[in-house]
C-alpha cells in the first residue's frame, strides 16, 4: 500500500512550475482545493471559525428550545389545588405506613435514647472515669508546669513533680 | 400535559390536528414557538455535521500540502536571496 502512495516524482528534480490555485479559483463549479501550505492553513482556520460560529448558533438555539419548552409546560400543566395537594400527601403517607407495616420498606432505624439534660449527659459519659466526651473539660489541654493549682486537680491527678 | 418532546433525546413529536384544534391561543403560541425552536436546533445540528467534516478535510489538506511542499520545495524568497548573493559574488570576485 505504501508503495502505491509514494510519489514517483518525489526524488525527481522540479523542472517546471508547480500548478497552484488561488483562493478564489473554481474547479468544476466548486472551490479549488488549496495547493500551498499557507492556503491550506487559511482554509483550515476559516473552517474552524465557521464551526465555532455554528456551535454558538447551536447553543443559542438550545437556549431558545429550553425557553419554549418552559413556556409550553406553563401553558399546559394544570396547577393542583390545595385540597388536591393535601389529599395526595395523605395518600402518600398512608401508603408509606402500609408498606412499612407489610415489610415492603424496611422499618426506620431506632434512634438512640436521648439523655435528658447536660448534667445527665455528663454523668453518663463520666461514669467510671473523669475524662470523656460527655462534657466538662474532657478535651481541655492538660495542666502545664507552672500553672497554679490549689490542691488536687479536677481530674484527680497531681501535677508532675518539679525538676530539682 | 401533552407530550410533545422526549426529554432524553429532545425529539419533537408534532401533535395531531384534533389535539392542535383543542389548544387554547396561549398553548398554541407556545406550541408554535417550541416547534420553530426545535426545527432551528435540528438545522444547526446538520450544519455542524457538515462543518466538522469540512474541518477534517481542511486539516487533511494541510497535511497533504506540507508533504507536497517537502517533496517539491518551491523557490522561496530566501532561496532567491541566496541566488542573488551568489550571483553578485561571482560578478565581484
Amino acid at each position: 500500500m505504501s508503495e502505491l502512495l509514494d510519489d514517483p516524482l518525489a526524488d525527481a528534480p522540479v523542472t517546471g512550475s508547480v500548478e497552484t490555485t488561488e483562493p478564489g479559483d473554481q474547479v468544476n463549479g466548486k472551490p479549488a482545493a488549496p495547493t500551498t501550505v499557507p492556503q491550506a492553513d487559511q482554509a483550515l482556520a476559516n473552517a474552524r471559525i465557521e464551526l465555532r460560529a455554528a456551535y454558538d448558533r447551536q447553543r443559542d438555539c438550545r437556549g431558545r428550545v429550553q425557553l419554549a419548552l418552559a413556556r409550553w409546560m406553563r401553558a399546559t400543566v394544570r396547577t393542583p389545588t390545595q385540597e388536591e395537594l393535601t389529599r395526595e400527601y395523605l395518600r402518600g403517607e398512608t401508603q408509606l405506613r402500609a408498606d412499612r407495616a407489610s415489610g415492603k420498606i424496611p422499618p426506620r432505624p431506632q434512634q438512640q435514647r436521648r439523655l435528658g439534660s447536660a448534667i445527665d449527659s455528663f454523668a453518663f459519659h463520666t461514669k467510671n472515669h473523669g475524662r470523656s466526651a460527655g462534657g466538662g473539660r474532657a478535651f481541655a489541654r492538660p495542666l502545664v508546669e507552672g500553672q497554679k493549682v490549689f490542691g488536687p486537680t479536677f481530674h484527680g491527678r497531681e501535677l508532675p513533680p518539679k525538676a530539682e | 400535559m401533552m407530550q410533545v418532546m422526549e426529554m432524553k433525546t429532545g425529539k419533537f413529536t408534532p401533535l395531531p390536528d384534533d389535539a392542535l384544534a383543542a389548544l387554547s391561543p396561549e398553548q398554541r403560541a407556545a406550541y408554535d414557538e417550541l416547534e420553530a425552536a426545535t426545527t432551528a436546533l435540528s438545522g444547526t445540528d446538520r450544519d455542524i455535521e457538515v462543518l466538522v467534516e469540512r474541518s477534517r478535510l481542511a486539516s487533511a489538506a494541510v497535511t497533504i500540502a506540507q508533504e507536497q511542499e517537502a517533496k517539491h520545495p518551491k523557490y522561496t524568497p530566501l532561496m532567491a536571496a541566496r541566488d542573488a548573493i551568489a550571483t553578485w559574488r561571482r560578478q565581484h570576485p
